[in-house]
Parts: C-alpha cells; structure tokens; sequence
C-alpha cells in the first residue's frame, strides 16, 4: 500500500519548488487557499461520486487522455483536492482513492516527468515530436518574428487569465517541453510548444462569443536556449536569448497553420484588446458574483469528465449554499508560516500530503 | 551610474528608457514605446504597456511571477522584488535596466 503512493513523494516535492516563496496575495480574483475551504466538503463529495461514476462505466485511461486535458489540469486540480480533503477532513482511505484517480489521469496525459519535478512537461512521445518537427509548416525566427510570438504568447495567457482566474489557468495553458530537436536541426536545438486548449469557453462568459478563436498552438524551435518549467507549466523560465535564438516558428489557430504575419499581428492585437476587457470583466463582479463565478470554473474544468459519468457538470445547490453570503478564508484557517526557517516547507509538506493527517486550523 | 533601486534579475537584459509609473490598465494612454513599466506587481490589464515596454521593475515578485514570465517571453529585462521602485523611481526619469544584475540606474 506504501508503495502504491510513494510518487506522493515527487508530486509533494514538486509543488513545494513551483509554491516556493509565492505570494498568493497576488492571485486574482482569489487563491485557492481563500475560497475553496468554503466549499470544500461538497467538492470533495462531487469528485468522490464523479470517480464512482468514471469506474462505473469503466472510463480507462486511454478515454481520460483522450478528454483533451493536458497535465495543467490534472496537476493542479489534484493539488486543490488535496488542500479541499484536509478542510473536509475526509478520511485517508478516501483521499489516497481519490488521489490515485488524478495519477493515474496524469499518467494517461503526460509521457514523462509527471509531476514537473525535472524541469519538463512532457505531453508528447519521440515519434510525436519527431513528426512535428518535420511536417510543421515553418516559419523562419528572425527577431521580429520573436517579439511577435512573444507578444502573441503574453496576449494569449493574460486572456486565460480572465477567463479563467489566476488558479485555473492550467485548463487554459500548457508548455510543452522542452523537447530535443537535434535530430532534424543538430546540436543545442529544442522545441517548446505554448498550447491553449480554450480560448472561447462560452459555458463561462457570454461575452466569449466575440473572441478571436478557440484554440492556439504556438511551436518554436530554438538554439542554445534552454526551456524549463515547474509543476505548473506556465512558469517558463528560459535561459539565452529568446530574440536571437529562434530558429523556425508556427503558429497553429483552431487547426491551421497561419503563414501570414499580417494575420498574427492582427490576432495579437485582438487577443490583446481582448485580454484587457475580459480582465475587467472579472475584476469587475462583486463579491458573491466572483464566488458564483469561481464555482462555475472549476466546475467547467471537468465539464467532459461530468458529462462521461453521466452527470451534471454545473454547481450543485449544496456548493452554491456553501459560498453564499460566506466570507473568504482568512490567514488563519491554513496559518500558513511566513518565516523561512523551514517551517513553511514542512507546513506545505503535511498540508499537500493525503497520507498524513494534518488539517486546518479553522 | 547612480544604481537607484536593485532586486532579483530576472529576465536578462538590459535597457534604457522613462519611467512610467502604472497603476493599472487606466494608464495605457500614457505609455508609450520604449517606456519602462514600473508597478508593485503587473497584472493582466496591463497586458497592452507590457507589450510596449522596453524593461519592467515590480516591488514584489520572484523568479516565476507574472511579470517575470512574460519578461522572458517578451525578451525584455525585468527585475522584481526590489521593494521601493515604486516610491523611489519617479514618472518621466530615464534610468537603465539591468535584468541580469537586478540593478535599475539612473541615466543622468
């Protein structure tokens, strides 16, 4: 049983790197930490008879790959429910069910470092990345092409960000990468896929009729930069120059390849104009309709994981009750520490892990 | 160089520009090309200056932060945590960014 968890082990350590000396205070609308312990209990119900339901009708895991989800989901979703399962104080046979239910998802997803422990986000095969490389339609990378991807890229994730909140951007980014591209390129080259999976969820925002597109891959090829993420994959860090080094690029828009510059700045720019009101338009909504809103997000997360099992993938009443009229969590329900001395990391540590028995203080 | 403000570099680089202090997305008409964004910490809104901006400074921040992120998507220098660029840089100074270093100068 002890070793059927033991990559508890990796994914704690992992959170604790990509976690690190965050300042949650920063994340709109809200951290996890603040709302999810509002509803937590009925959460933690919801997923526990979504997972019945999946094993009912016997979902495997090529069915749970193919939902279309990348790692961002699962990674970080599986990271709430650990935090929502200690506020609910669900009994560990159960947290470890449930935990066992998102590993197994990433395992479906991911073809290597699982939990982003190594610096990676490995969404592809060999034979994938190899096909990509050689029948992508490039682009040359020139600096100005940089600036543009780099631009499109900043558009295209502050857009996530009003979609969807600064904690479930995972549903709406993945990097992939970095991946070797030597074979086709030689020495020091490296492919890093920026992939947005849905920029026009209309189940959210009535508003997202009017945006430019649903889906954007954005693929680049570069030499002598290196490329690596955390746990959460949107936290690139590239080391070189990302103006000099790039070598070809493309850009993928609902399924195809765009091959004028024209088009990509004026995507850029409606990205942008976009990303600049959907921020309003979150920012805007009072307290209960941010807290409504916020459900429906992470709700519209496993919309098809729901609708496979049958179920509705709305918010229940019990979830809407549960945040009524209820204020945020405060410092003191986790009371996280704030020296660093040691005593935040091990606070992470017994907070993340369903294998021990620690719980919050409010 | 007289070094005004220093923090964590994080994306590396270096450029000069003016200062413009922001708030939020309200101060886009007054950014231009080439300026230097310098904020407590960036958020989505102002997603349209830090496409212009030549540098970024932020009082808060770490490696992966948002402005960080994007700096380095960008290819812009940025340096966060530098706790007093707000009150210590002034709109309209001309300073130069070092992001490798994590030093902001004052350009005389």
């Amino acid at each position: 049983m002890a070793d059927d968890f033991k990559w508890l082990d990796e994914f704690v350590e992992s959170y604790l790197n990509a976690l690190g000396d965050m300042d949650f205070t920063t994340l709109r609308p809200f951290s996890w930490l603040q709302f999810h312990p509002l509803y937590a209990k009925e959460w933690s119900e919801r997923l526990g008879t979504l997972v019945e339901e999946v094993a009912k009708k016997d979902v495997g895991k090529k069915e749970l790959a193919e939902f279309g989800f990348s790692s961002g989901v699962w990674r970080d979703q599986l990271l709430f429910l650990l935090f929502d399962l200690k506020s609910a104080r669900v009994e560990k046979k159960k947290r470890l069910t449930l935990a066992r239910f998102f590993n197994e998802a990433l395992h479906a997803v991911l073809k290597g470092d699982y939990y982003g422990l190594h610096g990676s986000n490995v969404g592809h095969s060999e034979q994938e990345v190899k096909r990509m490389l050689h029948e992508i339609p490039w682009e040359p990378g020139k600096p100005e092409h940089s600036r543009l991807v780099g631009k499109l890229y900043t558009a295209a994730i502050h857009l996530v960000n009003g979609l969807y909140g600064d904690i479930y951007t995972g549903y709406g980014t993945d990097n992939f990468g970095s991946y070797d591209a030597s074979g086709k390129y030689g020495k020091g080259h490296i492919l890093v896929i920026r992939h947005f999976g849905d920029l026009k969820p209309v189940d959210l925002w009535a508003s997202a009729q009017e945006l430019p597109c649903k889906s954007m891959d954005i693929y680049t090829v570069y030499k002598d930069v290196q490329f690596t993420c955390d746990a959460i994959s949107c936290h690139s860090i590239f080391k070189g120059d990302v103006l000099e080094g790039l070598v070809d690029f493309a850009v993928n828009v609902d399924g195809k390849f765009v091959d004028s510059f024209a088009e990509m700045e004026a995507l850029k720019d409606k990205l942008m104009h976009h990303s600049v009101r959907q921020w309003q338009e979150l920012t805007s909504l009072n307290f209960e309709q941010t807290k409504r809103k916020g459900l429906l997000q992470r709700c519209f997360v496993f919309k098809k994981v729901f609708e496979k099992a049958g179920m509705d993938w709305r918010p229940t009443k019990g979830m809407r009750e549960a945040v009524r009229n209820k204020p945020f969590a405060d410092e003191n329900y986790w009371g996280v520490p704030t020296d660093k001395t040691g005593r935040k990391r091990e606070f992470w540590k017994k907070a993340m892990d369903p294998r021990i028995d620690f719980y919050p203080k409010g | 160089m007289k070094k005004l403000v220093s923090g964590l570099g994080v994306s590396a680089g270096e450029a000069r520009g003016i200062v413009r202090l922001v708030k939020d997305a309200t101060d886009a008409s007054r950014f231009r090309e080439g300026d230097v964004l310098a904020t407590r910490m960036t958020d989505p809104g102002m997603v349209v200056m830090m496409g212009k901006a030549s540098a970024i400074v932020c009082d808060i921040g770490g490696m992966t932060s948002h402005p960080s992120v994007v700096a380095r998507e960008l290819g812009i220098p940025c340096v966060v945590n530098c706790r007093k660029a707000t009150t210590v840089l002034t709109e309209g100074m001309s300073v130069l960014v070092d992001g490798k270093k994590g030093i902001v100068y004052l350009v005389e």
